[in-house]
């Protein structure tokens, strides 16, 4: 059997301090990766408001001109509800990127978090799937996350900040194979192990 | 018979020596040796017509040649004071642009515009109209309507009672969690 490991990597050190949460982290074997975003949001008015994330990820190639939008997800209201406006993941691997993005109500004086997550086709998915992510093996992405007041009926009605994650994360240049020892004692014990029982 | 043109006509009305106001009337006789015919008469009254002078009645010949010519000098300086008093209301209006705010934009440009456009039109007509009086009921009524649309689109509006509404604020921390959250996960 095959295992992969290590899809993922995200130096510590390029972690900005507003970038906190589980990262990089090894998935064996992997079939799904989640990008999330969440935003602490408070009411200071006094009527229910909602909140909802827009997110970009994109792939960064050296200059900023050159910056390819993998993923760009709006949470407004529009013709088919919100939805991605760009996903270079199922156009090339016909995968759909699934999300989930509520419209978060916050009642007056409280605080609720804002959020989008998004939830890209693993490596073990499909054999299209395993050839995209080695195509982009070592690709580096930034995040970008807007968090907007909107109506009920999900129209904005304004921007309420934005934040970018220059050094997201990054694709490792190589999938990294996990390797299998069978063991000739595990515990003080010999194995393998043959168990009888009669009841 | 040679055409009559308006040089000839000018030239008449210099040898009468008779200066005319604006808005005073007048009557211009000329003899000639023959009877003309009716299109020439109308030929006559249409190189009048569009000039300083107004002809007020159709030109007549009597039987012994003598052309009677019944006018009226245009009134001009009547056009330019409704013109000003017209313009006094686009200029208040522009008065009251500086306070709008950026919401009643396109009100304020549709209040704006078209009483601006009445006015000019309304100076139109009474220019064409050389200050005569349907002329200028016309064109007055022109500017009035812009007026009136200006005062419609442009009258203050009844402030409307405050609405609660909610006012978020993105938080830069939260329970000891710098904010956004970033979270990246393969599993």
């Amino acid at each position: 059997m095959k295992m992969y490991g290590r899809i993922f990597d995200v130096p510590k050190e390029d972690i900005p301090a507003t970038q906190i949460g589980q990262l990089g982290l090894i998935s064996v074997p992997s079939i799904q990766m989640t990008i999330s975003l969440s935003w602490a949001i408070r009411n200071v008015g006094d009527a229910d408001a909602h909140a909802a994330v827009k997110v970009w990820v994109i792939e960064k190639k050296g200059f900023p001109a050159s910056d390819v939008e993998w993923l760009v997800f709006t949470p407004l209201a529009r013709e088919g509800g919100p939805g991605l406006d760009v996903d270079i993941v199922s156009a090339e691997t016909d995968i759909f990127t699934s999300y989930n993005a509520p419209l978060v109500t916050i009642f007056p004086g409280s605080t609720g978090i804002a959020y989008t997550a998004l939830y890209l086709p693993g490596y073990d998915v499909t054999d299209r799937v395993r050839e995209f992510w080695e195509k982009h093996a070592g690709a580096s992405f930034k995040v970008v996350v807007e968090v907007l007041h909107v109506d009920p009926a999900g129209e904005l009605l304004e921007s309420l900040g934005a934040h970018t994650f220059d050094d997201a994360f990054r694709l490792a240049e190589e999938v990294a194979m996990g390797k299998l020892e069978a063991l000739s004692s595990y515990n003080g014990e010999a194995q393998p192990e043959l168990t009888v029982s009669v009841l | 018979m040679a055409p009559l043109d308006l040089r000839e006509l000018a030239a008449e009305l210099a040898a009468l020596e008779v200066h005319f106001e604006e808005g005073e009337h007048g009557l211009l006789e000329l003899t000639l040796d023959e009877i003309i015919s009716d299109a020439e008469l109308v030929t006559l009254e249409q190189a009048w017509d569009g000039q300083a002078f107004i002809i007020t009645s159709p030109i007549t010949q009597d039987d012994d040649g003598t052309i009677s010519i019944h006018f009226e000098v245009g009134i001009f300086f009547l056009p330019l004071i409704v013109f000003a008093l017209g313009a006094l209301p686009v200029g208040l209006l522009a008065w009251k642009l500086s306070k709008i705010t950026a919401e009643q934009w396109l009100r304020t440009l549709k209040g704006i515009v078209i009483p601006l456009g009445a006015v000019v039109i309304g100076g139109v007509i009474i220019m064409a109209g050389k200050g005569r009086w349907p002329s200028l009921v016309a064109g007055g009524a022109a500017m009035a309507g812009g007026g009136y649309f200006a005062y419609r689109e442009l009258r203050p509006v009844p402030p409307t009672p405050p609405v609660p509404a909610g006012k978020l604020q993105a938080l830069r921390e939260h329970g000891g969690i710098r904010q956004p959250v970033l979270a990246v996960m393969a599993m």
